[in-house]
């Protein structure tokens, strides 16, 4: 047996280049050397891409260092062993066995009174007790976190890494898990590797710290927490390496509680030097503080404000509000007002549920929608899908044709009656910040001066205008997605009936579907609505329609008419709007948060409406915003490294959505892609998993795989 | 309560099936009521010729089967499991898969004859490709995190494939079973009325010529729509174990 602090594992000299989609090399891990001593509860911290995870998969043996070497007991790491078990937050208990099987999985090779021995030792030290019978997907998250924890420590590792162990996690779990794997060690002692983004998790159980640096990934600062367990996360010692930790990662907040607290307090008058103080790209407080000082106004202070009234905004609000924190929403237009998008997905109803706006929008009566049709060029038969075929994934197996100035008005309402502060027609005219961190706003009522409101956190839902994103250069439209949508609705369209692959006791009297066309230049939807209504709009490439003469109305009646379907479909119908013309440009910010603000909705991203995926996604940012802000104010910490969470629930659902859309458009324009739709029409598997994907479903299956699975090679088309 | 409900509703609808049938059949001379169709199952059962023809359909069905499950399996997750194997035999399976093994028949005679290698042949075909499909499909949609998981407690090789990528798949393939049973049943009876003198395509082959015996020939019918609906239940049970149901068993 080595002795306490002798080394364990070495890192020398390490470097890990990965190579993307175009083959352009990406460093993630730079020259990187580390030694971890036995015994040693290592924590990595850094922001995303910061190499933490690739690194700790190089000491696990899951990956090869392109240059460099990582010693385990003075041995270089060849591959993955049982001397070092990797927990990660995905979960990778087996759901085909029951936890005893399970945990004798990892014993393998053992004497049987040794595995019996040992499989009741964890399963009482991790609190499974009379669950050792059950299969994993009768167990709750915190319960398989643990059937995993028991599972690693049963091979008796040396060590164990762990990579955001707790990631998927609800925050109250997270700190119970955290507080018995402490617990655990004490009693059991390994060597433990945390990755984590959670400056406080790694406080609270390292003995050391390293904040690393991201793109390339290299040790920025190494701080040794010399503090007994068990830790008070409030103990000065802990609290003044945590501002060290939060300063290495640039994102100390030390003073902004200070100034938010008390804003009143702020120094102005000609002898302030703004610049000083003031975000380079943040000079609006500038103007406004001289202001708050001549008319001596109070100045109104909330806990959140929440720029904009729409599905995210309006989301995001009625969570903060029902948790008791001041939230002030405020939308510039007075509802009920026109918006388009109105096919929703199957997956709203876990959020409908979140928000309390079920019962509401069944009593609403909207049209029922059981499916989607995707009529494609040439001819080719159309893929047909059914939401009633995956039911098992979804509370319900269908979802509504909205029209979204009633659904919008229903989740506004529903945030000012869980008590926010609703005010329609007023304008957000900027942020305020100071250094890096925002403060509040300047608004007002529609003509009058805007006043500025301060908030220790400003939520952007400002849509497609984009308030923050513009202001701060984070808008990031991609090129390859520039189209441009016309639209209008419609009375008395033939309305398409439900196909046959919804079993006839599962219709709903008056039910339909989205209909998809492709026609040339692009594609076009058909939504059936309330009141014998239709919406029907065109998406058209961008660059072809900036050469087309004529005005907006005969474009679309041109693009119509290409779709011999959808022009018998119109053929009696009277339209009811004029066409409207906007762009559908879709883009991806660069950051979704920062100190003190998040954007969320159309203001963080704007997708391309081919699967219907806008609101359903924009209500779930909303959500997961919420509860990342919901987080800050348990902590008092308004960082962006806290709030980082919500970006990187949402991004995952959005990549996987954006890479569907490539291979949709990759297959319009006839380059490459898109067999996995017309592959889907024979595989049911494929079908099957394609349509939870489409209804909303992006964290069950990885797009990708799926591609795999239909043997279609990895596409070169788009990757943003 | 509600799922007795459920199974009375159907069949009571089998009941109206068989009315409407005794009704319409009763002004026909050559079309046979229920009852003579009850009567003839009953002479060919005491006769000892039933369970010759439904022994003789299930061996070959249980040999085809079984040679394309026995094949297909591993084909299907080394095709799931290495991409280049996938690309360089997806084509030709895509390309063989839609052939009907009825237009098989005319080869299979020729190559096998007409004892019993050429049903076997034919089932052989129709079951193989749902399951290789479907184990292909299901192998590479394995969790990344299952096999991680089990590489990390030293499985390798055949080993990993044992522990962890086949049970990942096995609802999938379970799946594609089922299917290939079905399609494998349907030609079974197919392959049987082209020159073969036993087995219930025989069975309704043969009535038929031989003095247009239609009560025998609706009993052949009636029994294969009883054994395929059997070997249906029976795969469908296959589907709720515990291996299999938790791919299933919704969120957690």
């Amino acid at each position: 047996m080595p002795e306490r602090g002798d080394v364990k594992i070495e890192v020398r000299n390490v470097s890990k280049t990965y190579r993307g989609d175009r083959n352009e090399p990406t460093v993630a891990v730079e020259g990187l050397s580390l030694a971890i001593r036995d015994c040693e509860f290592l924590a990595l911290v850094g922001p995303s891409g910061c190499g933490k995870s690739t690194l700790l998969n190089m000491m696990a043996g899951f990956d090869r260092p392109t240059s460099g070497t990582v010693l385990l007991d003075g041995a270089p790491v060849m591959g993955p062993s049982r001397k070092g078990i990797v927990i990660t937050q995905h979960g990778a208990v087996f759901p085909w066995l029951t936890v005893r099987a399970n945990l004798r999985f990892a014993a393998r090779g053992m004497r049987d009174d040794e595995v019996e021995e040992l499989s009741r030792r964890y399963v009482e030290l991790v609190g499974l007790e009379g669950f050792e019978g059950a299969f994993p997907h009768q167990l709750s998250g915190g319960m398989l976190q643990r059937v995993e924890f028991a599972r690693a420590l049963m091979a008796k590792p040396d060590v164990l890494y762990m990579d955001e162990p707790f990631g998927a996690l609800d925050a109250l779990t997270r700190m119970r898990m955290r507080s018995e794997l402490l617990t655990i060690l004490a009693r059991d002692r390994h060597t433990c590797i945390l990755v984590t983004h959670d400056v406080e998790e790694a406080l609270h159980m390292a003995d050391r710290v390293i904040v690393m640096n991201p793109r390339p990934g290299t040790v920025r600062a190494e701080i040794a927490v010399e503090i007994p367990h068990p830790r008070v996360m409030s103990h000065p010692a802990l609290v003044q390496l945590k501002e060290r930790v939060l300063h290495e990662l640039g994102l100390s907040s030390l003073d902004i509680l200070r100034e938010t607290a008390a804003p009143s307090e702020e120094p102005a008058g000609p002898s302030q030097t703004p610049e000083q103080h003031v975000h380079p790209a943040a000079l609006s407080l500038r103007p406004s503080t001289p202001r708050l000082r001549a008319e001596g106004d109070r100045v109104e202070q909330f806990d959140v404000i929440v720029a904009g009234g729409g599905p995210a905004g309006s989301s995001a609000a009625a969570i903060l509000a029902a948790e008791g924190l001041r939230t002030l929403v405020l939308e510039r237009d007075h509802f009920p007002r026109f918006h388009v998008g109105e096919s929703l997905l199957p997956a709203i109803w876990d959020q409908f549920e979140r928000l309390g706006v079920t019962a509401e929008m069944e009593a609403e009566d909207f049209v029922i929608k059981q499916g989607i049709s995707f009529g494609f060029p040439d001819g080719d038969d159309e893929l047909v899908l059914c939401s009633t075929e995956c039911q098992e994934y979804f509370p319900r197996s269908y979802s509504y044709h909205a029209e979204r100035a009633r659904f919008d008005e229903i989740l506004l309402h529903n945030a000012r009656d869980k008590g926010a502060v609703v005010r329609e027609g007023w304008t957000v005219a900027d942020v305020l910040f100071q250094g890096d961190r925002a403060l509040g706003v300047l608004a007002g009522p529609d003509g009058t001066e805007p006043k500025p409101i301060l908030a220790p956190m400003v939520v952007d839902a400002t849509g497609q205008s984009c308030l923050l994103a513009r202001k701060l250069g984070w808008r990031r439209p991609d090129p390859t997605l520039n189209k441009v949508s016309h639209y209008a609705h419609f009375e008395g369209g033939v309305r398409p009936e439900v196909p046959e692959c919804v079993p006839p006791a599962e219709r709903f009297g008056d039910s339909t579907i989205t209909a998809v066309e492709c026609i040339p230049g692009g594609w076009a939807w058909y939504v059936p609505m309330r009141k014998n209504l239709v919406s029907v709009g065109v998406l058209l490439d961008a660059h072809h329609e900036s050469h087309h003469r004529g005005n907006p109305q005969m474009r679309f009646d041109q693009a119509i008419a290409s779709s011999p379907k959808l022009a018998g479909w119109l053929a009696n119908a009277r339209q009811t709007t004029p066409v409207r013309t906007i762009s559908s440009i879709s883009y991806l910010n660069d950051c979704f948060v920062g100190n003190g603000f998040v954007l969320v909705g159309d203001a963080s991203m704007f997708i391309d409406p081919i699967f219907s995926a806008g609101v359903t996604l924009a209500i779930r940012g909303g959500i997961y915003a919420a509860e990342a802000i919901l987080d800050c104010f348990t902590h008092r910490d308004f960082s962006a490294a806290r709030l980082e969470a919500y970006e990187s629930r949402i991004r995952f659902p959005m990549s996987r959505i954006f890479r569907m859309i490539y291979d949709w458009y990759g297959m319009l324009d006839k380059a490459e892609g898109g067999e996995i739709f017309l592959r889907a029409r024979e595989i049911p598997l494929l079908r099957e998993r394609l349509l939870v994907i489409m209804s909303g479903g992006y964290d069950r299956f990885d797009y990708e795989s799926l591609l795999a699975a239909a043997g279609i090679p990895p596409s070169q088309v788009g990757g943003a | 309560m509600i799922a007795s409900l459920k199974r009375l509703t159907a069949l009571l609808v089998v009941g109206v099936f068989v009315a409407i049938w005794w009704i319409t059949a009763s002004g026909s001379i050559i079309f046979p009521t229920p009852p003579e169709v009850v009567v003839g199952i009953v002479n060919l059962a005491r006769q000892g010729t039933l369970m010759q023809h439904v022994t003789a359909s299930l061996f070959r069905v249980t040999v085809g089967y079984g040679l394309a499950v026995t094949l297909a399996i591993p084909l299907g997750s080394a095709m799931g499991w290495f991409p280049a194997f996938n690309r360089a035999l997806n084509p030709i399976i895509q390309l063989l898969r839609p052939i009907s093994p009825i237009a098989w028949i005319p080869v299979a005679i020729l190559w096998f004859g007409v004892g019993d290698k050429s049903p076997v042949f034919l089932i052989f075909l129709s079951s193989f490709f749902p399951v290789v499909v479907a184990t292909a499909a299901g192998v590479s949609l394995v969790e990344r995190e299952y096999i991680r998981a089990a590489q990390n407690f030293g499985s390798h090789g055949l080993q990993l494939y044992r522990d962890a990528i086949l049970p990942a798949a096995f609802p999938q393939i379970i799946t594609g079973m089922r299917v290939g049973l079905g399609v494998a049943w349907l030609v079974v009876v197919a392959a049987e009325m082209v020159a073969i003198n036993s087995g219930l395509g025989y069975l309704i082959i043969d009535s038929r010529n031989a003095g247009t015996r239609y009560d025998l020939v609706v009993a052949g019918m009636v029994i294969i729509g009883i054994i395929g609906f059997l070997l249906d239940t029976f795969m469908r049970r296959l589907e709720k174990i515990d291996l299999v149901r938790w791919r299933y068993a919704g969120t957690r």
